[in-house]
Parts: structure tokens; sequence; C-alpha cells
């Protein structure tokens, strides 16, 4: 199976602060990987990398052989129509109707006639169960209808890859694996690569072939769900039952708080 | 993609698809099938056994013939279709609307029904 989309030893620091530190992956045609992690772990920063919003400072990320990491605006541009992107906030025009807003790549990037393309928006907005809410604008609607609509959008060119950031935040249970069960169709009836990242358990083990942890910049697991939900890294485990990190959220994070108030460290 | 329409007999059109349908040509083949309408034909069977992948706009093309066809009173058929492109029709949830048969026989045989 051909690769997709693969991360090629990936660096990136804000300031002094590392936020990156060597990422490598591979992700194959037809294969959803879940990038997990915590707040503040990497993974909306390798997120913005890999769509190209970002340049990293060192390493290459090659989407269907092109590196989107160096290239040049108008070459990104070309990258960018066969990928489709799920922000978390959705992002929809308000200014525009439910049904403007998922034609508005099939009007920007084909010359697909207004009819066909009027056809393709009441399928895609079938596919996720908004059918009928066409003429809505986005206010008028629910944030997970929003989700919805910006999902139907990121397919709306029917992209050999999709990109998902958390895209079950903020959603319902039942509107989330609504959600999921869409992720998993597209992917296994029409082979298409989803990379979704998200700390949501129950849908990242749901949906993912293949798991990475992110934690302070670095893959600390990475395999299939089962492997991941056995795994025997600390981090891991803490990570998936939600637990509390005592190391970090007490002891460097008050020695850095005392330090700030009192500007020593010697403050015994 | 390539496109060969034959009319065996009075009222029936055969098409033959062969290729990957897109966006890059499905304007090619929504014009053919304006010309094909044009004939208002009764039956139209549609032999998709070397359609190798279809698109959304491909899916529209189709869509918008069955909706032509039907407003005739005509009749359209869909038979040897790949897994991956049958798989289009099953996620849009389409494929009990439209005749989608094994063979051109059990197509035919669909439109006389």
């Amino acid at each position: 199976m051909k690769t997709v989309l693969e991360v090629q030893n990936v660096h990136k620091w804000f300031g002094t602060r590392r936020i990156l530190n060597g990422i490598n992956l591979q992700v194959r045609e037809g294969e959803t990987l879940v990038i997990m992690g915590g707040s503040g772990g990497g993974k909306s920063t390798l997120l913005r990398i890999l769509i190209g919003l970002l340049r990293p400072d060192q390493g290459q990320v090659f989407i269907l052989g092109k590196d989107i990491a160096q290239a040049r605006d108008e070459e990104k541009d070309e990258v960018r129509k066969k990928f489709g992107m799920l922000f978390q906030g959705s992002a929809l025009f308000n200014s525009l109707s439910v049904g403007e807003n998922v034609a508005l790549p099939l009007r920007e990037h084909t010359n697909l006639d207004y009819e066909i393309i009027r056809i393709i928006v009441k399928v895609k907005l079938e596919l996720v169960g908004l059918t009928g809410f066409e003429n809505h604008r986005p206010y008028e609607i629910s944030g997970g209808m929003k989700k919805r609509v910006a999902l139907a959008r990121a397919i709306a060119l029917d992209p050999t890859l999709v990109f998902y950031d958390e895209p079950g935040a903020g959603l319902d249970p039942i509107t989330a694996s609504v959600i999921d069960q869409l992720i998993l169709d597209l992917t296994r009836k029409l082979k298409m690569t989803s990379v979704v990242v998200t700390h949501e358990m129950t849908s990242a083990f749901r949906i993912a072939d293949r798991m990475i942890v992110l934690h302070k910049g670095e893959i600390v697991a990475s395999g299939p769900p089962d492997e991941i939900k056995h795994s025997k890294h600390p981090y891991v485990q803490q990570f998936i039952h939600g637990e509390i990190d005592d190391n970090v959220l007490s002891q460097e994070s008050r020695s850095k708080y005392l330090q700030s108030i009192f500007g020593t460290e010697d403050y015994d | 993609m390539k496109i060969k329409i034959e009319s065996p007999e009075q009222g029936i059109e055969k098409v033959y698809l062969e290729g990957e349908l897109d966006f890059q040509n499905s304007q090619q083949i929504r014009l053919e099938f304006t010309r094909l309408i044009d004939k208002k034909p009764i039956r139209v069977l549609v032999n998709l056994e070397h359609v190798s992948y279809i698109d959304s706009s491909g899916l529209a093309v189709f869509i918008e013939l069955f909706q032509k066809m039907k407003r005739l009173g005509g009749r359209l058929a869909f038979f040897n279709l790949q897994e991956r492109v049958r798989n289009v029709f099953e996620i849009a949830k389409l494929e009990s609307i439209f005749h989608l048969a094994g063979s051109e026989q059990e197509a035919l045989t669909l439109l006389t029904q």
C-alpha cells in the first residue's frame, strides 16, 4: 500500500521552548492514524506543520510525495487541494449558507456546473446527517451541526487524505459517534486516509488503525490500539486512564511558581 | 475516460464507460448524457465493468441522468460495478434507489419488471 504521508525528523522550537523533537511517522493509504497527547504535548503544532501552516525548523513532511514543509506557497496550494481539513472550530463562513459553505471548494477548484455542485452538496450533507439544512446560516445551527457541515466541506473534493483536529470536541456522545462512523466509512469504503488529532479516548480507540502518543514533543508510543492500551509506558497509561501526573503538575510547576515569586531557587 | 453509446434497438441505449470518472472529465460525460437524453430513450443500460473509480462529481452526473430519465418516464440501470464504485453508491445511501445489477441480463430484467 502506498505511503500518503511521511514525516521525517521534524523539529520545532518556539523561542527557547522545544515543541517537537525528532518526529518520524508514516501513514499508508486507507489508514486512520490517531495522534494523541495532552495539552502542550505538541500535537497541534505537529498538525499545523502537516498541513503546511507552519514550517518546521528541521525535517521534511511529504504529502503524496511532495515536501510541503519546504514547498513555495503556490506549490502548497496545489498539495492542499489533495487533502481536506476539519478545523476544531469548524471555520464556517457566517455570511454563506450551509450549502454555500460546502460548495465553496467545488466552486473554487473545479469547473463543475451549478446543478452538479448542487447535487454533490446534497449528497455530502446527507453523509453527515444534515439533509434539508442547505439554506440555514451557520449561526442558526448548533455547534455539533457546524462541525458536521465543516466535515461535509472538508470532503467536498473527495480528498485522498483528511486531517481532523479534535473532531469530537464539544459534541454529545451520539453526534461524536456519528462522526466516528463517518470517518470509518470513508476510510473503509472509499480508501480515504485519515489523520485524527484527539484526546477523546473512546473515539480514538474506535477509529484508529494505528496510534501515536506525543509527550513533550516526542513520540513515546506508537502502534495499533491494542498495543497502546497495554503499553507499559507510564505516561501512556496515565493519559489513557486520565490519572494525575504528580511529577508534572506538582514538583516542576511548583518549583517554577516559587521561583517566579521569590526570584530565586533558594526560598527555604 | 472513454465513452461509447450503442442503440441496439429503438428506445434502448447501451453506454460503455472506461477509466476513472472524476472532476477532470465528469463534465464531458455529462454532455454525452445530455445528447443521449435528447433521443428520449425508454431504457438506458450503463456498463461500469471498466470503471475503476468514480468521485462525487461522477456520482452527481449519474444522479442527474437518473432524474432526467425519470422525468422522461424511462428507466436506467447500471451493471458490472467494481466494488470501489459500488461503495460510492452505498456511502451516499443510493444503492437501493439506483438499479445496480451484476450482469447485463440482470439489468435488462430489472428494467422490464
